[in-house]
């Protein structure tokens, strides 16, 4: 199981207080994703301030990937070859991996250190990412030791992939945290790179099994979230089996991380949501007697 | 907050210093005890008293700020003792360089809770009439010892009359019905105990005001607050004379009061249970957090007794107080601490009675006088010792080990780290003996005559505070940088044991040299396991090096005195003055950065969350710590807006304290914090904070979201 980060002590990922865990690799790309280390499931990263420019990497690496004009160390990120010779021939923790790869095993103690914050507040584990259900074969093993032990489980996922995928997990997952960035089909293309029909057709799947689910809709104003496309979202949601609906205000997050991990970040221009703008949209949602968090 | 006016203070030291050289001189064959109280006696009748015309009640604490101690420092102290001892104090000697080199520190006195709650059962008159009564028949040293008493309790007497005939002349002249009720409080508790709230708070304040004056320094604390007060506040609401606003307002107007003593470490004890597990919380505990709210003041700080059945309402006022960003209330867990007093040789009625005093030391009010400031010694100054063959690499002095050994010898990381575990044992014990031949002379020549008569024991046995009176006089001795040894001694298992990157003498010159030259092997040091993030294996070194700790005070004799030796792990600013002169550690801190502060993670090391902390804290066995320990979590404030944060963060120290936990203070960090740790990340990388949907380390965030967030502080503030 390839895993960027564990985030202990986690309160916004589900009920209680949590362990995330973020899975690399991802099927969509999302002009505003604030997880760029997720894009792949192995990626080189590079932290310009921590390089000493002792040029060991660029002795080690075969495809010419490291090159030095004086001090200023240059990344030819495509001709990476992923062998990450460099990171073990840094010194300086100026180069690194995204993700770390982990047997269930391991990722099971992690998660059980906190077994009795999860106990006493209701939590438990959430599987996020990147898109976990691309390392489902993994997931499903680690969500099924985590249900042995009684921990509670949550995944939270895109959706963007047939239901078969989700459905032999189904049976381990406590609550389900589903996106829905947009109900437009051109919107949802527009901002993520991919239709939106298979993650439309998962949520009204989960909504006929009666499985808990909780949808979080992240607000770019005026990217993919308008008020026309939010009554749309709404009417969608109605009367469909949503245990509460979530709105994930916009934050510049993984600006920085772009670059750490040579990608471009295509919105730098786009403005948080405002308060305002949030209440509206939970206003549409409560008009249409959708659940909302208490936010 | 207000800037103490130094001039102004100045003019009272004067003024204090002269009246007590004259009286001291007027009464120089007198009792050494006798000629401080009449020294104190007069300075209460001669200092001028001060009410404004907006005051709800009298008393003025700023003057009092830091007067100045006795002893002025550890070389009177021994000059002194040299005095009286003669031979066997030389090998003192070397404490002094002890604490140049910044190994050691003391400042012994003061740090106590007056019995503010046998006063306002009985009154001035009653104590100065127990006293009288107890004196009858007494001869010699003891005779002496009452008159000193009597002196300085008339003398308050005298000053609370000439306070109510201030008030009164002020009332004439503005017609302010706050003077007038200031002048017949005083005249009434002058002579009769209070029978009212108002008036049992003006005692209070009063009687603190001159234990402040003859201290000359903070740390004096105000005990089991909302538990003496309320028969009084129930009393008047049962008649009422009182609303419930009304008293709210007037504990308000006391920590105004209170609050004019900046950086005072005025201690305020609330809630607790008794030894049944009945909640013991009222009206008050939550007027007093009000208060807080309301003055936004350093002082007075705040400390929280939980307990299993402690209502909603008062963790909630508690989490809203926390999350206003000032630190506190601290949160103490009552079975552990009264289980930590009962280790300290307190008697279990007495230690579930518990309250705090100064900044985190567990005290019984009115009948304990610990030194809690007695001895503080760098645990990490040992290891750079032993790694630099007994000479300090920062000041140059040479300190004589137990034990010199070369570091060649040392074949395992078990050898070194038995060496250790025998060095800490033996500079401890020597610390013990030194601390205990050292209070032997306190009575005989830095007695305080008030303060005795506001200690239960004193009257009765006849004798001062300072020399054995109260029930209870432990002594103190407290830690700096336990997780900076831990997490050193780790490096070195892995570095120079395990991985075999360099030898025991290459680590020291490395260290030596600051590091310079050598940032990868740093960095290395810096990424070996740190105390703090659940890691079994320097989470074990904490525990183990505490429990040898403790248990090496347990043993020690006491040669004077019938007291324990008590430990604390808190280390009030003293991690950052005794970093300052330790040079660059194992654990890949640079020279001179602070150690690691009480029982903290090193500042920045803890990168697992605070579940991580606790799960590591809880390894330590805190049930010895009879004279307290602090652990700090880190939060932002904007963290404590969403109900289901608070809810998360009671979860998270309830777990805490039932699995051991002994004290927590949870900081929601402010603005100027937040603009600090943008410039210097590496010391903040702790702080955790809400972005928004999520919650993140505030160092990891970019630039420009980093100033998104201290702008919304900002606007908290404002």
């Amino acid at each position: 199981m390839f895993v960027t980060n564990i985030q202990r002590f986690s309160l916004d990922d589900g009920p209680g207080i949590r362990t995330t865990l973020f899975l690399s690799g991802c099927n969509m790309k999302c002009l505003w994703c604030h997880n760029p280390e997720t894009f792949q499931t192995v990626m080189l990263g590079y932290e310009p301030d921590q390089c000493a420019g002792c040029r060991s990497c660029e002795k080690v690496c075969k495809n010419g990937a490291h090159t030095f004009f004086g001090a200023s160390h240059q990344i030819k990120w495509n001709q990476c070859g992923k062998c990450f010779q460099c990171v073990k021939a840094c010194g300086h923790q100026a180069l690194f991996r995204n993700s770390k790869e982990m047997a269930v095993k391991e990722v099971i103690s992690e998660i059980e250190k906190d077994m009795r914050f999860f106990k006493r507040s209701s939590g438990g584990v959430t599987f996020s990412g990147g898109e976990p259900l691309l390392q489902r074969q993994e997931l499903q093993g680690a969500l099924r030791e985590c249900k042995k032990r009684g921990i509670h489980t949550a995944v939270d996922t895109a959706g963007n992939y047939p239901f078969d995928w989700l459905g032999p997990l189904l049976d381990d997952i406590d609550v389900v945290l589903m996106d829905c960035k947009a109900y437009t089909e051109e919107v949802h293309i527009k901002c993520t790179g991919c239709s939106n029909q298979q993650i439309l057709g998962n949520i009204q799947w989960l909504s006929n099994m009666g499985k808990n689910m909780w949808i979080r809709i992240p607000v770019i104003w005026n990217v993919n979230v308008t008020l026309d496309e939010m009554e749309k979202i709404a009417g969608f949601l109605k009367g469909k089996r949503v245990g509460k609906v979530e709105l994930l205000p916009y934050h510049k997050m993984g600006v920085s991380k772009y670059k750490t991990y040579g990608q471009d970040y295509l919105i730098d221009e786009a403005l948080p949501a405002g308060k305002g703008e949030i209440g509206q949209c939970y206003e549409v949602l409560k008009r249409h007697q959708i659940p909302v968090s208490d936010e | 907050m207000a800037n103490i006016d130094e001039k102004e203070n100045n003019g009272y030291r004067d003024l204090r210093s002269k009246i007590i050289v004259a009286a001291e001189r007027e009464f120089a064959d007198k009792s050494i005890i006798e000629r401080k109280a009449y020294a104190e006696a007069a300075f209460f009748l001669m200092n001028e008293v001060h009410i404004q015309n907006h005051d709800v009640f009298a008393g003025n604490l700023k003057q009092y700020y830091h007067l100045g101690m006795y002893p002025r420092d550890m070389g009177q102290e021994l000059e002194y003792l040299a005095n009286t001892r003669g031979e066997g104090v030389q090998e003192y000697k070397r404490m002094l360089t002890a604490e140049e080199m910044g190994l050691f520190t003391r400042a012994p006195g003061a740090h106590v809770a007056p019995a503010y709650n046998v006063l306002v059962q009985e009154g001035v008159q009653g104590l100065i009439d127990r006293t009288r009564s107890l004196m009858h028949g007494k001869a010699g040293g003891k005779k002496h010892f009452y008159a000193a008493e009597l002196a300085v309790l008339c003398a308050m007497q005298e000053r609370i009359l000439t306070y109510a005939k201030e008030a009164k002349k002020q009332y004439h002249i503005c017609k302010k019905e706050n003077l007038k009720r200031i002048s017949q409080s005083c005249q009434r508790i002058a002579y009769n105990r209070p029978g009212s709230l108002f008036d049992s708070i003006q005692l209070v304040l009063l009687a603190h005001e001159h234990v402040l004056a003859e201290a000359g320094s903070g740390s004096i604390s105000f005990g089991r607050l909302d538990q003496y007060l309320y028969p009084f506040y129930e009393k008047d609401l049962n008649e009422n004379r009182i609303t419930k606003t009304g008293a709210r307002e007037m504990i308000t107007e006391f920590w105004r009061k209170i609050a004019e003593f900046e950086m005072g470490w005025q201690n305020v004890t609330l809630g607790g249970s008794s030894s049944d597990g009945a909640d013991q919380c009222n009206d008050l505990t939550i007027f007093c957090m009000d208060a807080s709210l309301a003055v936004r003041a350093d002082q007075p700080q705040l400390s929280l007794r939980v307990h299993k059945n402690m209502p909603q309402a008062v963790w909630d006022k508690a989490l809203e107080l926390i999350g206003a960003g000032m630190g506190f209330p601290e949160l103490y867990h009552d079975e552990v601490a009264v289980k930590a007093k009962i280790h300290a040789g307190i008697a279990p009625e007495d230690a579930w009675d518990y309250c705090v005093i100064g900044c985190v030391e567990l005290s019984v009010a009115g009948k304990e006088y610990s030194h809690s400031e007695g001895a503080r010694f760098n645990w990490m100054k040992i290891l750079e010792l032993m790694l630099h063959e007994g000479k300090c690499p920062v000041t140059g002095f040479s300190w004589e080990l137990a034990e010199s050994h070369w570091l060649e010898e040392i074949n395992s990381f078990q050898e070194f780290y038995e060496w250790y575990q025998r060095e800490l044992k033996h500079f401890t014990r020597f610390v013990c003996r030194y601390i205990d031949d050292l209070s032997c002379q306190y009575g005989d020549y830095w007695p305080v005559p008030f303060l005795s008569s506001m200690m239960q024991g004193c009257v009765e046995k006849g004798r001062d505070v300072t020399g054995g009176g109260t029930i209870y006089h432990n002594l103190s001795v407290n830690c700096v940088g336990v997780a900076s040894v831990a997490d050193s001694l780790e490096a070195i298992e892995v570095l120079v044991f395990k991985e075999k990157r360099m030898s025991l003498r290459g680590l020291a010159a490395i260290l030596a040299k600051d590091f310079e030259g050598f940032g990868p092997m740093r960095e290395r040091m810096l990424s070996c396991p740190k105390y703090g993030n659940d890691i079994p294996s320097v989470d074990s070194k904490v525990k183990e090096l505490t429990g040898l700790f403790v248990n090496t005070l347990s043993e020690a004799p006491r040669k004077y005195g019938k007291g324990k030796f008590q430990a604390g792990f808190y280390t009030s600013y003293f991690h950052a003055t005794m970093g300052a002169m330790t040079g660059a550690s194992p654990d890949g801190r640079k020279a001179g950065e602070a150690l690691s502060g009480a029982l903290s993670p090193m500042a920045g090391m803890d990168k697992s969350g605070p579940t991580a902390v606790v799960n590591s804290a809880n390894k330590v066995n805190m049930e010895w710590f009879g004279n307290g320990m602090a652990l700090d979590l880190k939060f932002n404030a904007d963290f404590f807006k969403q109900e289901r944060h608070r809810k998360a963060i009671r979860f998270l120290i309830e777990e805490y304290f039932d699995q051991g936990g002994l004290q927590v203070q949870v900081n929601a960090v402010d603005k100027e914090t937040l603009l600090k740790a943008k410039k210097d990340p590496v010391k903040y990388r702790d702080i955790i904070v809400r972005v928004s949907g999520f919650s993140a380390y505030f160092v990891a965030l970019e630039e420009n979201l980093q100033d998104e967030i201290i702008r919304r502080t900002e606007h908290k503030v404002s």
